[in-house]
């Protein structure tokens, strides 16, 4: 109970350090949002309007940094991160709450069966140590991690959506069907399957080739040894004593790549068209739209976090040894 | 105590292929009877581990036997089949394995491991009388009942040490394997653990086979021991006749080395290392270090000798006559 305490104290420490940062980044930075806007509208605005367009991006002149603070804060927490830019007059909150959804079912769907298959297949690849499978599996996907991601995925694209037209070429989903109702799984499938295939293709050799060297230190342990001389089944020993030990230290690395799902595979919805965060960060950054980069790098702030303290949380359950730390 | 034979082996050598190959174990010789303490010892290097790996069929991938047999409870153990012999592993032979420390899987409690090597050979248990039996157990070796859902961790060296006597008794097999079961412990504790092994085993007459490198502790545990030097089995008889009678200069040294809680004698020692396994010395493998050694030792291997009707058996030229006849001390 104590640990889980510390644990909560700590991301809240750790949240409140992301947001003030987040506030304070951007103000360092030369020029205002305000400005850039009005440089869009080409100077045919009126005083009023920019004074207006500087209280909406809370960014008021006639505050101190303190009070821009408090209120900056205050509107955080009633889930008002400004407006767009890019897409003004939507707010900031609304475009993100329309790219999250596609990222998490490409980029977290691609990132959990990479790490199932990869750490998978690491496991089989030790336990059968110089067998056939070890023998190709690691050699194979080491190449095709260090693929250069956005090459692979191009020619992935020419020759199975464009060549062979097995998948389309882009988009989520097909036309205006941006739903996640049941019946339309089908389409978002379709959709998927291709960008989530490089993926999964590109980022499964480092969990494999991490659960395989974690497996083979564990199977030297003393308990591997006792286990087999109980004589117990084979993949008992092999699940429930080597994997459940080496899986161990994976989780952290897990649990970082599941926040990052949030912050979007940039080259991968790029190269698909993917509507997701992190192409919308692309276009925040290409039209300096900062309430919208802001907005985005806070959500993926907050989501390592949230990720991380999941899996400290799983990890209370999967390793006795810290419950009493 | 009856003098059933429960293992028997013979002519046993075990070789790790390399490069460079080495012959961890040269034709061992020995057997086992129900219910006794059967002590194993010698230097670190000298094999005693690798001889425990062939008994208990876990050696690693790159080591086999090269010759010899293995008869136990009657069967020829070496040419069982994998699935026969995780069949009889736990139910006729389990080990207590050199570090209680890291013998224990840190990641499920202790009663988990127990009811483990339970159900994977009585399946039809039912789980709650599996973990009966394994609060039974630790019971048995005075570990409150209440830690089999405790983890390693949260137990000190010994209890961990005690666990695992109760896990290697809970399908009460025919021998018990412990490979240097006291080495990490310290001496107060260790002591308990001896006594409790000894009345353990005189309750419920299972056989041991008791590694160690500590000759005094061999010494006050073991019916008979067999010492063995560079992959050989030099000696072999019963403690008394060890006791009063060490034949072989290497077992005397061994006797020297340790200071004794009883009485005061000056420790002698052994000079010098364990010879290379890789290139055995020629003749006999202990001449280097003999200091009672003969010409002939470093020509002619010598042969083993019965000393005794106790099966008092040397492997030494000082107790061949033909050698003393003709060798002269150098």
């Amino acid at each position: 109970m104590r640990y889980i305490l510390r644990k909560v104290l700590f991301y809240g420490v750790a949240l409140w350090a992301a947001v003030t940062l987040n506030f304070v980044l951007p103000r360092m930075m030369p020029g205002n949002p305000a400005e850039i806007l009005l440089a869009r509208f080409k100077g045919r605005v009126n005083p009023a309007a920019i004074h207006a367009f500087l209280i909406a991006f809370g960014l008021n002149v006639h505050q101190t940094l303190f009070q821009q603070y408090l209120s900056y804060l205050g509107q955080l927490v009633r889930g008002n991160m400004g407006i767009s830019i890019t897409y003004y007059p939507e707010p900031v909150s609304q475009v993100l709450a329309q790219a999250l959804p596609w990222t998490l079912l490409l980029i977290g769907a691609a990132t959990i069966i990479s790490f199932f298959l990869g750490t998978l297949a690491g496991i089989v690849s030790a336990w059968h140590r110089g067998g056939w499978f070890d023998s190709f599996a690691p050699g194979v996907f080491t190449l095709t991690s260090s693929f250069p991601y956005f090459w692979f995925a191009l020619l992935a694209l020419y020759f199975f959506a464009y060549r062979a037209g097995w998948f389309p070429l882009g988009e989520a989903y097909s036309g205006t069907r941006a739903s996640f109702a049941i019946s339309n799984w089908p389409d978002l499938m379709y959709h998927t399957a291709l960008p989530a295939f490089t993926i999964v293709f590109t980022s499964i050799g480092g969990w494999l080739l991490s659960m395989r060297n974690n497996m083979i230190t564990t199977m030297g342990q003393d308990y591997i040894l006792m286990a087999r001389a109980k004589g117990l089944p084979r993949r008992r020993v092999m699940y429930q004593y080597a994997a459940r030990n080496a899986i161990l230290p994976n989780m952290t690395g897990f649990a970082l790549s599941l926040g990052f799902i949030v912050s979007g595979a940039l080259l991968t919805e790029i190269v698909f068209s993917y509507p997701g965060l992190g192409y919308t960060l692309l276009q925040a950054v290409q039209n300096e739209d900062y309430p919208l980069m802001q907005g985005t790098l806070l959500l993926i702030a907050v989501a390592v976090l949230f990720a991380n303290f999941v899996v400290d949380l799983l990890y209370v359950r999967l390793d006795p040894r810290v419950r009493n730390e | 105590m009856s003098q059933e034979e429960l293992l028997k082996v013979e002519g046993l050598s075990v070789t790790y292929y390399g490069p460079p190959d080495v012959e961890a174990v040269h034709h061992a010789s020995f057997d086992i009877k129900r219910g006794e303490i059967f002590g194993l010892a010698g230097e670190s290097g000298c094999g005693k581990t690798t001889l425990i790996a062939a008994l208990t069929r876990l050696l690693p991938d790159n080591g086999a036997v090269t010759a010899g047999s293995i008869a136990f409870a009657g069967a020829d153990w070496l040419h069982m089949t994998p699935p026969e012999v995780d069949a009889w592993r736990w139910q006729k032979i389990s080990l207590v394995s050199q570090s209680a420390m890291n013998s224990l899987n840190p990641v499920i409690s202790v009663g988990d491991q127990i009811v483990d090597a339970i159900l994977a050979h009585r399946p039809n248990t039912p789980k709650r009388e599996a973990w009966e039996r394994a609060e039974a157990l630790l019971r048995m070796v005075e570990v409150d009942p209440k830690h089999v859902h405790s983890f390693a961790h949260e137990l000190s060296g010994g209890m961990r040490q005690r666990v695992m006597i109760a896990m290697a008794l809970a399908l009460e097999p025919d021998l018990v394997v412990m490979d240097e079961p006291t080495t990490a412990l310290d001496v107060v504790v260790q002591a308990q653990i001896i006594h409790q092994v000894r009345s353990l085993q005189e309750r419920l007459g299972f056989s041991v086979i008791f590694v160690t490198h500590d000759m005094s502790l061999l010494l006050s545990i073991a019916d008979r021991m067999a010492i063995m030097y560079a992959g050989e089995i030099v000696e072999l008889g019963s403690r008394e006749r060890l006791n009063r009678h060490a034949a072989h200069p290497y077992t005397r040294g061994l006797i020297d080395s340790f200071p004794s809680v009883f009485e005061k004698k000056s420790r002698v020692g052994i000079p010098g290392a364990p010879p290379s396994m890789v290139t055995p010395p020629p003749g006999c493998r202990f001449h280097l270090r003999c200091p009672e050694r003969l010409s002939v030792c470093d020509v002619a291997v010598p042969e083993e000798r019965v000393l005794d009707s106790g099966g008092h058996r040397v492997r030494c030229h000082l107790y061949s006559v033909d050698a003393l006849r003709q060798g002269s001390h150098d």
